[in-house]
């Protein structure tokens, strides 16, 4: 292209630019490219929860809530009772809760729209997903189903913490140790401890009994009285 | 009515002449102090702009013969109220909507030419153009290349505690 570029105008001029820029914009301004990252170095750790619009309707951001957004869903209301009275219109009682979406009118105050996490997400690796509790993008595990424990293992029903295929252990229950050993596994085992108690009471090779082997000698000396036979 | 001696020629850079009024041309600070270094002798020649070209001049000096009665601002008027983004005069947004390469054009000729409240127009204009957009919006507006590398992404992310470190 023959215009002037962005990333080449002066510094002076960028700084400008940049100056002119709420927080929220130059962060994703930095983001761009290397140029405008190194021009502009940013001395603090940017929040993902910052938003650069103060709330529509010009109150502090330190109301709670919901009391804010009831305070803004009455003037609303009223505004509209008022414009109704000037074209000759019945209005028709306050709802207590706000019905319009939640992107319109007053209760454009809390839009999160304007949420750094929402402008940089396409930024971000797409296996990164954002949570509010960690206020950072964190890694979502397959089993997790899309949730984050926010750094903690996860909470199971079971202290067994046997893993199948289906939710709390199929067909066995609590006796999940069953799929592994069922009834021939226990025929084996008595199998075994059977042979292992006959071996014992036959006992070992110094404790066993002694086994008597014929000699060759003559009993009648050996009783010291002749034989009548 | 501003008389003949009241006139000045500026030409640009593509040899076109423009006549204008000293008070108008003297919106710029460049113009002014180059008249006040020449004195008279500079009514009676054409005063070059090599770095602005015809279009780009006119339009300028549009905008300076519709300010030429506001008062000179302040020497280092830093306020908040100037950097806001959105505090742009009606006349001036619908004066700064033109394409990006005159948009461009006219804040890199008003940087020559010193006129400081026509380059905080131009600036806030940029400003908000870029205003709501992510990165990937911003490149494509302004049609900046990414030259980051996974690495250095990755890098950012860390030293701004964006992504879980786990």
């Amino acid at each position: 292209m023959a215009f002037p570029q962005f990333t080449s105008f002066p510094p002076e001029i960028l700084s400008l630019i940049l100056g002119s820029c709420p927080p929220n914009d130059l962060t994703c301004l930095r983001l761009a490219c290397k140029a405008m990252y190194n021009l502009s170095p940013s001395k603090e750790v940017v929040f993902l929860e910052n938003t650069d619009i103060r709330p529509l309707c010009g109150k502090d951001n330190s109301v709670p809530r919901y009391p804010h957004r009831y305070e803004c869903h009455k003037a609303s209301y009223e505004a509209v009772c008022k414009r109704n009275a000037e074209l000759g219109r019945s209005t028709p009682e306050m709802k207590r809760k706000c019905r319009t979406r939640w992107s319109s009118n007053h209760c454009e105050c809390y839009t999160r729209h304007m949420r750094l996490h929402r402008r940089i997400k396409s930024w971000m690796p797409s296996s990164l997903h954002y949570c509010g509790e960690c206020e950072m993008f964190t890694k979502r595990k397959k089993q997790h189903n899309g949730r984050c424990y926010h750094g903690r293992p996860k909470q199971r029903r079971y202290e067994g913490h046997y893993w199948t295929h289906t939710s709390r252990g199929g067909a066995f229950g609590r006796k999940i140790w069953k799929k592994w050993f069922n009834n021939r596994a226990m025929n084996r085992l008595e199998a075994r401890l059977r042979q292992d108690r006959e071996n014992q009471r036959k006992g070992s090779n110094r404790y066993s009994l002694r086994k008597l082997e014929p000699k060759a000698v003559n009993s009648r000396v050996v009783r010291g009285q002749p034989s009548y036979f | 009515m501003a008389t003949e001696s009241n006139k000045i020629t500026l030409v640009s850079n593509d040899g076109a002449e423009v006549v204008v009024d000293r008070n108008v041309a003297e919106r710029s600070m460049l113009i002014k102090n180059m008249m006040e270094d020449l004195g008279e002798a500079a009514m009676t020649q054409s005063v070059p702009i090599p770095n602005v070209n015809e279009s780009v001049l006119k339009k300028v000096i549009e905008w300076c013969e519709h300010h030429k009665n506001d008062p000179p601002a302040a020497a280092d008027d830093d306020s908040d109220s100037r950097k806001k983004t959105t505090d742009i005069e009606e006349w001036d947004q619908k004066f700064m909507q033109v394409d990006q390469e005159m948009l461009f054009e006219i804040i890199l000729a008003s940087n020559y030419l010193d006129i400081k409240p026509l380059l905080d127009v131009g600036c806030k204009t940029v400003a908000n153009m870029i205003k709501g957009k992510s990165p990937e919006e911003i490149r494509k507006t302004f049609n900046i290349t990414n030259d980051f590398t996974p690495e250095e992404e990755e890098q950012i992310r860390r030293e701004n505690e964006w992504a879980e470190d786990r």
